[in-house]
């Protein structure tokens, strides 16, 4: 509810100068009180179902809530595709634009974590097949660890590029199911219901991603 | 010698299942899990760099602004649909208010104001409103059908008018509404009664 607020009087100049009876001007200001911290407060402690209901309803803030509690998982999977800061922050933006426009669609049959990732999955994939990811300068990156020696921290670094670099160079439901397995640690049973397959394919294709990526590296010497 | 299957040396390689002789006694089948252990701590020692504490604010507002940009809300059609007629409907009395009254008040087709049970005086809300106190005490003493009206008003979400096109300056419904005269008053309550019913159904 609003409450409304009456805000001083005041003469309009030209009528004053002009000496003719000024008409008071009045300004009105809007201005939403507690109950704007109190809807907020309310929305964060609805659960999932219940927050997607709202937000189909139409009610402001709902979605929000729903970006700031997946924002951090699906950032850390776009990254994972892309590896660099940039394109993952563009894509975890068209990941959450896609969930908007498709929060219709989402029955609850799994939970809207498990829902994103999937959209996150086709997102990334698709973007991956049209473009070559470009691994960031290591300088660019935010954040690094500070006290290590700098020359172990840029062995790292080329060590990660490599990895980076090996995994992108896997098919793409290897590269998934890799990606879910072990950044984002997920349960096999979770990867097959985000990536649309039985859980015994899934294994079967992290053990095949697992045997590629030792190839690929060992060609590379790391 | 048969060796172990794709998915039970997966599950061994992540220490998921345990107890299985054949590996004390298979050198291939233990390598191969050996082989897998190995690339799969190369694989964990690798981290995303954490970003700047500000980049989660700043990645919240560019969805919702491109979400605050879509065509097309996320609701069935019949919610949008009634939520469209029901804001457009109490939006356009509001503005038929703001903007028609006063052309037929200059035309002289509207006759003074009328408060009556708000003041004895009927140029309250007009001509001898020259304070604040006078204009809030004279809303406040309005009938007691007058509160619908004000309830539409204060509910009134001026987003929501905007998104359907319609613009009024703040301030300007509740002037106009204090200079309306008691027909004008009991008309208005009528018809925006009938369109929230409507609303409703």
């Amino acid at each position: 509810m609003l409450s409304r607020v009456w805000a001083g009087t005041g003469r309009s100049t030209a009528a004053a100068a002009l000496g003719t009876p000024a008409r008071p001007e009045w300004t009105v200001t809007v201005v939403q009180h507690e109950p704007a911290r109190a809807c907020a407060d309310l929305l964060n402690g609805l659960d999932e179902t219940e927050l997607v209901r709202a937000c189909l309803a139409g009610t402001r803030g709902a979605f929000d809530i729903i970006v700031e509690r997946h924002r951090r998982l699906v950032y850390q999977l776009c990254y994972r595709f892309v590896s660099n800061h940039e394109d993952a922050s563009d894509l975890s933006q068209d990941v959450f634009l896609r969930a908007y426009r498709g929060l219709k669609g989402f029955q609850g049959q799994s939970s809207l974590g498990t829902w994103l990732y999937r959209i996150g999955v086709n997102v990334c994939l698709n973007r991956v097949s049209a473009k070559v990811p470009a691994t960031e300068p290591l300088d660019a990156r935010p954040h690094q660890a500070q006290g290590d020696d700098p020359a172990v921290q840029l062995l790292r670094h080329e060590r990660a590029a490599r990895v980076r670099s090996a995994i992108a160079r896997l098919p793409p439901k290897q590269r998934a199911t890799l990606i879910l397995r072990i950044y984002q640690e997920l349960p096999h049973q979770e990867i097959a219901v985000i990536l649309g397959s039985s859980v015994g394919a899934v294994k079967a294709n992290f053990f095949h991603a697992l045997g590629n990526l030792k190839k690929i590296l060992a060609g590379e010497s790391i | 010698m048969k060796h172990l299957s794709d998915d039970v040396l997966v599950d061994l390689a992540e220490g998921g299942r345990t107890g299985f002789d054949h590996l004390e006694t298979c050198a291939v089948c233990r390598a191969r899990v050996q082989a897998m252990r190995q690339t799969m701590g190369l694989l964990q020692a690798d981290r995303v760099p954490e970003p700047s504490p500000l980049f989660w604010d700043h990645l919240s507002e560019r969805i919702a602004r491109a979400v605050r940009e879509e065509a097309i809300p996320p609701r069935s059609w019949w919610t949008v649909a009634r939520w469209n007629w029901s804001v457009a409907a109490v939006a356009a009395i509001i503005v038929a208010v703001v903007v028609i009254i006063p052309i037929q008040r200059k035309r002289g087709s509207v006759t003074g104001s009328d408060f009556s049970g708000a003041t004895s005086s009927p140029e309250v809300g007009r001509d001898n409103a020259g304070n604040a106190d006078d204009v809030s005490w004279a809303l406040a003493d309005a009938g007691e059908s007058w509160q619908i009206v004000e309830g539409a008003a204060a509910d009134l979400d001026l987003k929501g008018t905007q998104d359907a096109g319609i613009f009024v300056r703040a301030g300007s419904i509740d002037r106009e509404l204090l200079m309306l005269s008691d027909q004008e008053r009991r008309d208005l309550v009528r018809v925006i009664q009938v369109e929230l019913d409507r609303s409703r159904l």
